[in-house]
């Protein structure tokens, strides 16, 4: 039973000026067996605080209870958790087989045993060599391709049996294509192991993708905590709206008028059920993602009419930037869909996909 | 403008003249060390009239030729072993927990190692020697190198270990490594290189040094080959350059080996060691 | 709850978890060898230079404080000041021109060198760094005898005493040749830092070697030179092993300061004066020290300003 809490966690590092609060009274519940992303953008203390609940940093103030027990000030690898860094830090002057077994060897397991450890490790991890290719544990780090050596660190993580992995952006050091069989090959193995995991990205794709929840972080605070469907459908707020998503959500500016949105000359219909608890005159931002909406060459009542400026492909679909009484609307539509330069097009928002911000927060 | 062809057989031409006179330049002094210790009547000039190897039986009856060499190794060893051992130690600790002013102080030191080594504190390192009964003691002389060796020894290491990353100890250290596990199994191996520098640099300087040994040490047979060397005397009292050249040649195979062993393991370079 | 703010980087200055007792302890066995080695006999020296200890003789025993006598002595001895304008021209000579020029030409020259030639050149210009100072005394002696030294033989100039008719040439030329090699193992490794697709580029533009270096490969090293510089600078100023060769002489004219301080100290038994003129020495090295990390500092500050801690 390895549930994490942490509890008014605040971390400050003094700077030149003044100080960073790279945590703020940050309180959080990661369950047992989840896999947990930490999604943020650059410099929000993703970081810090997964070095804090390994260890690595002592808190300012505040606590963290790892299983029952609080760990606030145990120090490292006492916690029982084993971390992947991003740079994979594997030891340059050990081999493959030496990386994986040193947890067992820094506590004394017998020669033997380390030796049968490292071989399920490498096993699971696809280390060992088979018919067709050959193995790689007699190689050093340098020997070894990107995508292998955060294949070793993993399996020197697992070799440690830890209750809580922690993983700091471990794919981010892999091309593209690399990355999307590792984030796979990941997955698979959490759900195998069921170690409570928490990882850290700034890559939204990947931890909508990986986790079972998805804490989204700023300025050292939660902004949103939710399972990826929810943080996907509904961003609590303009900053998650604008963070989550591989197309940028529209965030458009508008006023209530006559229970309607009014935005860029157009009138939209609001998100269904919020109409009569809009406040007349209220400025608010009228959230779309570009996947939703339905474009026509003719008229559709209650959309936005606009010039196509730009179109992109995405491969199966196309990325169109419509100009809108000059306010820049982005849709996407498939690709047998595509329209002329320059021509004008409805695009209808779906309404029960709307999403309608006030000072920032969801309203509806 | 001229033809590419004929600037650039040119340029090699320049290129292997101007290697040439540096092989030259670096060589010629060498070539009297190469030939004087196996001539029969030896001169300052550069020649073999006569080959022969008695000039090398003539040293092994030696009472003191020798033991020297023997002596020096004890020295070179002995100060080679505490000035790397404690200097790691303490470049790492200088280099991973914050003291202040912790780069002023090195710098002082280093700049202080030179009054040491220089002629103006034989005295005082004689009276300190004589105080704490080290005069005539391998010990005394090894503390005092090591003594006069540290500062630069810290300087280059933490040059080392200021540029390793930090994530290697932190990987360990979440394994559940000690400190001292993660000296031992992270920090020192990956260092080896300075270590290696280091000792060679160590060695080559105790091996060298003259003033020290001649100052601290009485007893003849205690002697490192440095004192040795200017013992060599005839009996009109004119340096006896058979003796001289046949042990030069012995004193410095040592040292020509070990450029070897380093050169062969590690390539003999700086391994992004002293930068800045 | 009381907010503590660790000090900028505490946790990650130290990612062993080391901490203060424990670092304190390892770097003990240093730092007493050096307090007790260094540093007491060091202050002892300094001592030395405001008294008028003489190695024998009466003052041998009951050497009397003379306050800054030595040091008004020393700074008024036209003798002095020539030995300090020899080692000046030393160290300008023989190391900032000489071994670091030298040095760095090797190391360009055969940087993409491979195969005999590079080793053996690598070889010999180590071997003049590593070998025993005496016997690369000897060497040079031999070398350059008057009756039957290999130069003579070489230039057909019989009879030339090299070492008296223009013993500063001499020693100048020795240091070149005994201390190259650190300047040469530096900037080889410096130069396998400069990133080549660079080095192509301006190739590309139709940049000549100068240009190239001018351009891409000195904005690069530019801090292994001052460190370089300042390393053989210091090395040069307090190097001993010219007395070997020509011993100071003739009349003093290469007298570079360590062995003025040999002469005045062991030679004349000045010990206090020796000390002091030591002291001047000492001062002079953290000058030209400063001077050097000033410009260290300032290339730095100019690319990324340094975090002051508070
Ligand atoms: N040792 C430190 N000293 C001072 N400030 C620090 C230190 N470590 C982190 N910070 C600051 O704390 C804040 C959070 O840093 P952190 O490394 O946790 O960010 P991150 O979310 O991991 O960013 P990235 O995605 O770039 O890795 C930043 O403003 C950073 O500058
Ligand atoms: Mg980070």
């Amino acid at each position: 039973m390895t549930q994490i809490r942490t509890a008014d966690l605040t971390k400050t590092f003094a700077d030149a000026g003044g100080g960073v609060t790279a945590l703020d009274a940050l309180t959080l519940t990661i369950e047992d067996g989840e896999f947990f992303a930490l999604l943020g953008p650059s410099g929000c203390g993703k970081t810090t605080l997964l070095r804090t609940l390994a260890g690595l940093e002592t808190p300012s103030s505040g606590a963290v209870y790892i299983g029952e027990a609080d760990m606030t000030r145990t120090p490292a690898g006492k916690r029982g958790v084993a971390m992947v860094f991003q740079d994979y830090a594997l030891f340059p002057h050990m081999t493959v087989t030496e990386n994986i077994a040193y947890p067992l060897r820094v506590r004394g397991v017998p020669k033997a045993q380390q030796r049968e450890a490292v071989l399920a490790a490498a096993a699971d991890l696809g280390l060992t060599g088979t018919d067709t290719t050959v193995g790689l544990l007699d190689r050093r780090p340098e020997a070894l391709s990107g995508g292998q050596q955060q294949r070793v660190a993993l399996a020197r993580a697992t070799a440690a049996k830890p209750s809580v992995f922690l993983f700091d952006e471990p794919l981010s050091n892999l091309d593209a294509r690399l990355r999307l069989e590792a984030r796979t090959f990941l997955k698979r193995l959490q759900r195998e192991l069921a170690v409570t995991t928490v990882f850290v990205t700034h890559d939204q794709a990947e931890a909508l993708a990986l986790a079972d929840r998805i804490a989204v972080m700023q300025s050292g605070r939660i902004r949103q905590l939710g399972t990826p469907r929810e943080v996907y459908r509904r961003p609590a707020n303009t900053f998650v709206a604008s963070f989550i998503g591989s197309t940028p959500m529209n965030l458009l500016e508008g006023v209530v008028r006559d229970g309607r949105v009014l935005v860029a000359d157009s009138e939209i219909a609001p998100p269904d059920g919020t109409g009569e608890r809009l406040a007349e005159r209220a400025a608010v931002v009228l959230g779309a993602r570009p996947e939703y909406f339905r474009v026509s060459p003719d008229p559709l009542d209650g959309a936005f009419r606009g010039t196509v400026e730009v179109a992109e492909n995405l491969g199966s679909s196309l990325l169109l930037t419509l100009d809108v009484s000059g306010t820049a609307v982005q849709v996407v539509v498939a690709e047998e869909d595509e329209p002329e330069p320059r021509a004008t097009v409805w695009a209808l928002p779906r309404a029960d996909r709307t999403l309608l911000y006030a000072d920032g927060e969801l309203v509806g | 403008m001229k033809d590419p062809t004929v600037r650039a057989v040119l340029a090699k031409i320049g290129r292997y003249t101007f290697l040439s006179v540096l092989l030259g330049f670096f060589a010629l002094p060498m070539l009297w060390l190469a030939s004087t210790p196996f001539n029969a009547h030896p001169t300052l000039d550069v020649s073999i009239s006569s080959f022969t190897l008695h000039n090398f039986s003539v040293l092994l009856k030696d009472p003191y030729a020798l033991p020297s060499l023997w002596n020096s190794l004890l020295l070179a060893g002995g100060t080679a072993l505490l000035t790397v051992g404690f200097a790691a130690a303490a470049a790492y600790a200088l280099s991973r927990v914050r003291i202040p002013g912790r780069n002023g102080i090195l710098y002082a030191l280093l700049l202080l190692s030179s009054i040491v080594t220089g002629t103006a504190a034989m005295v005082p390192l004689f009276e300190l020697a004589f105080k704490l009964h080290l005069i005539d003691s391998r010990v005394g002389v090894i503390l005092v190198f090591t003594g006069g060796l540290l500062p630069a020894a810290i300087f280059i290491l933490k040059d080392f270990t200021d540029n390793m990353p930090r994530s290697y100890e932190e990987s360990a250290r979440v394994f559940g490594a000690s400190p001292f596990q993660i000296m031992r199994h992270i920090v020192l191996p990956m260092i080896r290189p300075g270590l290696a520098t280091v000792t060679v640099w160590a060695v080559v300087n105790v091996w060298s040094n003259f003033l020290i040994p001649y100052i601290l040490i009485r007893n003849p047979d205690k002697y490192p080959a440095s004192v040795v060397l200017y013992t060599f005397y005839t009996e009109g009292g004119q340096p006896d350059l058979a003796l001289i050249s046949a042990f030069s040649l012995l004193y410095s195979i040592p040292v020509v080996l070990l450029y070897l062993f380093v050169s062969h393991r590690y390539g003999f370079r700086f391994h992004g060691g002293i930068k800045r | 709850m009381a907010r503590t703010a660790s000090p900028r980087g505490t946790d990650t200055e130290d990612p062993a978890g080391l901490g203060r007792a424990r670092a304190a302890a390892i770097s003990a066995p240093a730092l007493l060898i050096i307090a007790a080695f260094l540093v007491f006999p060091a202050l002892w020296t300094l001592y030395l230079g405001t008294t008028d200890y003489r190695l024998t003789g009466f003052a041998a025993r009951h050497p009397r404080g003379v306050g800054l006598q030595n040091y008004t002595n020393v700074i008024q001895d036209p003798d002095f000041h020539h030995s300090l304008w020899l080692t000046v021209e030393y160290v300008l000579f023989s190391a900032v021109l000489g071994q670091a020029l030298l040095g760095f030409v090797i190391a360009w020259m055969l940087r993409d060198t491979r195969g005999w030639l590079k080793r053996l050149i690598e070889a010999l210009v180590l071997l003049a760094w590593i070998l025993p100072s005496s016997v690369v005394a000897f060497l040079w002696v031999a070398m350059l005898d008057r009756g039957s030294g290999t130069l003579n033989a070489l230039l057909n100039t019989p009879g030339t005493a090299w070492a008296i008719e223009h013993p500063m040439a001499v020693i100048v030329v020795f240091n070149i040749w005994r201390g190259t090699a650190f300047s040469m193992l530096l900037y080889s490794a410096a130069l396998t830092g400069v990133p080549p697709s660079q080095l192509a580029t301006a190739r590309m533009f139709g940049a000549n070697s100068w240009q190239q270096l001018r351009d891409v490969v000195f904005p690069h090293i530019r801090g292994h030179i001052l460190t370089n510089l300042l390393l053989i600078s210091l090395w040069t100023f307090n190097d001993f092993t010219p007395y070997q060769i020509t011993a100071g002489g003739p009349d003093g004219k290469s007298e570079i300061l360590p062995v003025y301080i040999y002469q005045t100290a062991l030679f004349d038994g000045q010990m206090g004066l020796g000390a002091a003129i030591s002291l001047l020495m000492l001062l002079i090295n953290l000058v030209v020290a400063l001077v050097y990390l000033r410009l260290l500092r300032e290339r730095r500050g100019g690319r990324k300003p340094e975090r002051v801690a508070p």
